[in-house]
């Protein structure tokens, strides 16, 4: 689930993110009165322990699973908020705190009275940039824990197996966000140069397609040099998401070496059969047996 | 020139053309139904539409066909094992010079055309020398021989996705050329004194004659029909269920088992309808309908499961599709010699493959561009489910089809004149297996 909120949060669509709680929410959403985004009452059912409403500039998460995932764009503020229904020891006060990246959050302890049964922590975050993200953990101290991992929209295809091509063919290496994830706001290429990210740009060898959610990176004139790790890189306004492809030259000498051994195997059966059928026939011929005599043509 | 009319002894030698028609026709068949695999990677490469891609296998598919009369006739005037080779040779070369294509049309010219030529020269005469050769086992010897298709269909779909993998398309393709030079082995194993007797010799003007007079014939003429109506969908799966599947979302060797799980029910499916038909319980026609209708339906339901997007039911779905596409194929052999006569039977076939090669050129291309149009496979495999269908209900109004016993197959009189025909030598031999078994049956009854 994709959350996020933009200064225009009652009337850009767009800052929510994208996939079925977006357009849910814009169909219900009241016209520009109210700064509330209702989700309609299917989703309110289908997610039972999520209450989130979008407020400008913050957002509330919540959930009862023992991770989530958090997919943020832009910079926001993130409420965050851990219900716990509580066990059979029903304890007046508990100490919850919070912990970004394992490491306790300073200032965050605070003690939790049970309301209706119910343990509620929640925080405000500032997510600024790229070290604000993380994997954050609300702890009721020693009772339960809930993980939320802050990111941005990760792409989803990954390519296992190397991208191979030929010297001197051309080759089309494409990086695709899916579709219910938020369209990023552009792409880089990058190549793998020793231990350091070379970036790749337009040239004459080079041609760069960017089409939203999709970009495209064609590499005419293939050699050998170019072979290597390739990474695309969708960058969104908080950070960037990558992901890597292995791009494997070879040359027509490859598939060449199977070709060859079947093309010796075929001559020899072929030559073995017809002198086989000519010892075979002569022998006939002796014995006075063949009507026919043995010929190719 | 008096010729001998010698009765073959079956086995022997006859037993290793099994292997060679085996072999041939798994690198014929066979290796058209793996070019599915190969339909992605051009879509990808190429940066064309499905319909423009699909012509690519398309005209591979009706060369074949369409040539197979030139090989037939070619084997008559000179050697089997010549016309063989060189039909090994041509389809090798083909798929050679489709590894080099920069361009579309490279690959329709080599693929396509020059293969496919290739093709039809190797399976029909194979075919028809493995009949030749035996006389009591012919059944079992060219049911063998045919189980190569689901057999090789089954092993190459994965196979092909390894060495495009590997050595993308163009080492595949140029690897392909490579072992489809083995078919020259194979024709080398003819030898020149099993020469067919099964042959029509186009040359002779009667037998053009009695060709042509076949068009003039309802049964004929329905029954071309219904085959070809049939050939609009028939090859639609093998070409287009592994993008299909890959579209639906599953990896490229799950989509490729899809498709071979569609080869191992086709070699079943032969086999139990041969048997069943054998048992004479219900008359060939009519088994022909159930199975095409069948096929038709499960053609249909291929889209319509993968909704569910469960592996399992594609898989599944797919079995029962290659199993009814199998047992169909039996029976369209099987119902030839009724319709036509037997001493019409070779000329007959030649006309028909070539009536149908038309629907096999068109029927994928159509299936393509229905993809094009909107934008996943469920219409095209509707389309050609519902094609599959209308060849199985064309087939209902032939003649004398809901009666329960068999009509008497047409009479045709003889015609006796001194061109090498082989009218004569064909009452004599008897044709198809099915055929004697269903006139010692009509004697019976």
């Amino acid at each position: 689930m994709i959350y996020s909120a933009d200064r225009n949060c009652g009337s850009n669509t767009d800052a929510i993110g994208s996939g079925q709680l977006s357009s849910n929410e814009h169909q219900e959403r009241p016209p520009h009165r109210s700064k509330y985004l209702h989700l309609s009452k299917d989703l309110m059912r289908k997610f039972l322990y999520f209450i989130h409403k979008c407020q400008c500039h913050v957002c509330f998460y919540s959930g009862d699973n023992k991770i989530e995932n958090v997919e943020l764009l832009n910079p926001v503020n993130l409420s965050l908020e851990c219900i716990w229904t509580g066990n059979q020891n029903k304890q007046p006060n508990i100490t919850g705190y919070w912990r970004k990246g394992g490491v306790e959050i300073q200032d965050s302890r605070v003690p939790v009275d049970p309301e209706n049964q119910q343990y509620t922590l929640k925080r405000v975050f500032n997510i600024v940039s790229e070290e604000h993200l993380g994997n954050y953990t609300c702890v009721f101290e020693n009772e339960a824990e809930l993980d939320f991992i802050l990111a941005v929209p990760q792409i989803g295809e990954r390519r296992e197996k190397p991208i191979v091509s030929y010297v001197g063919d051309f080759v089309v290496l494409t990086c695709k966000m899916e579709d219910n994830k938020p369209v990023p706001r552009t792409w880089n290429w990058f190549k793998n140069n020793g231990t350091d990210k070379e970036q790749l740009f337009e040239a004459q060898r080079y041609d760069i397609t960017v089409n939203g959610r999709s970009a495209k990176l064609k590499v005419k004139d293939v050699s050998e040099a170019d072979s290597g790790v390739y990474h695309c890189a969708a960058v969104y306004n908080i950070s960037t998401s990558t992901s890597k492809m292995h791009l494997k030259v070879i040359t027509i000498w490859e598939p060449l070496k199977p070709f060859l051994s079947i093309l010796v195997e075929v001559v020899i059966l072929v030559t073995a059969i017809l002198i086989y059928e000519r010892s075979h026939s002569k022998k006939k011929e002796a014995e006075g047996t063949n009507a026919c005599f043995f010929s190719l043509f | 020139a008096a010729r001998e009319t010698q009765t073959r002894p079956d086995g022997g030698w006859g037993w290793v053309l099994v292997v060679a028609m085996f072999v041939s026709t798994s690198l014929v068949f066979g290796l058209m139904r793996g070019l599915g695999i190969f339909f992605v990677e051009f879509v990808q490469y190429f940066e064309e539409s499905a319909q423009a891609i699909s012509w690519i296998s398309s005209i591979g598919l009706a060369a074949q066909q369409f040539f197979s009369l030139l090989g037939a006739a070619l084997c008559n005037a000179y050697n089997t094992r010549l016309v063989v080779m060189t039909g090994g040779f041509l389809s090798g070369l083909g798929l050679i010079l489709a590894s080099q294509a920069t361009c579309l049309v490279h690959l329709y010219l080599s693929m396509g055309v020059l293969s496919g030529l290739g093709w039809g020269l190797v399976f029909t005469p194979m075919v028809a020398t493995v009949m030749a050769s035996f006389t009591r086992r012919r059944a079992l010897a060219v049911g063998l021989g045919f189980s190569s298709i689901g057999l090789s269909s089954f092993a190459f779909n994965p196979l092909f996705q390894l060495l495009v993998e590997t050595y993308t398309w163009r080492g595949a393709l140029l690897i392909l050329g490579g072992l489809s030079l083995n078919i020259m082995a194979c024709g080398a194993l003819i030898r020149p004194e099993c020469r067919s007797k099964l042959f029509v010799s186009v040359g002779g003007l009667t037998e053009q004659i009695i060709t042509v007079s076949l068009l003039c014939e309802r049964p004929y003429l329905t029954y071309a029909l219904g085959v070809t109506l049939l050939n609009f969908g028939y090859f639609v799966p093998y070409f287009h269920l592994v993008a299909h599947s890959r579209q639906v979302g599953f990896s490229e060797y799950r989509a490729a088992f899809i498709m071979s799980a569609a080869g191992i029910t086709d070699i079943f499916g032969r086999i139990a309808s041969g048997w069943f038909s054998d048992l004479g319980r219900f008359r060939v026609v009519h088994l022909l309908t159930l199975w095409t209708a069948l096929a038709g339906v499960f053609i249909m339901l291929l889209p319509v499961s993968s909704l569910t997007r469960s592996y399992t039911v594609m898989i599944v779905i797919s079995l029962l599709y290659g199993f009814c596409s199998g047992a169909l194929t039996s029976m369209v052999f099987a119902v030839v010699p009724m319709i036509m006569g037997v001493e019409r039977m070779m000329g007959g076939l030649g006309l028909l493959q070539l009536i149908e090669s038309c629907a096999g050129l068109l029927g994928t291309p159509l299936s393509g561009w229905l993809r094009d149009m909107t934008g996943n496979y469920t219409a095209s495999f509707v389309v050609a489910g519902s094609f599959v269908l209308l060849g199985s209900l064309t087939m209902t109004t032939l003649p004398h089809y809901f009666s329960c016993a068999e009509p008497p197959p047409p009479q045709r009189p003889v015609l006796v004149d001194n061109s090498e025909t082989l009218n004569l030598e064909l009452r004599q031999d008897g044709c198809s297996p099915e055929f004697n078994h269903q006139t010692a049956e009509q004697r019976e009854r």
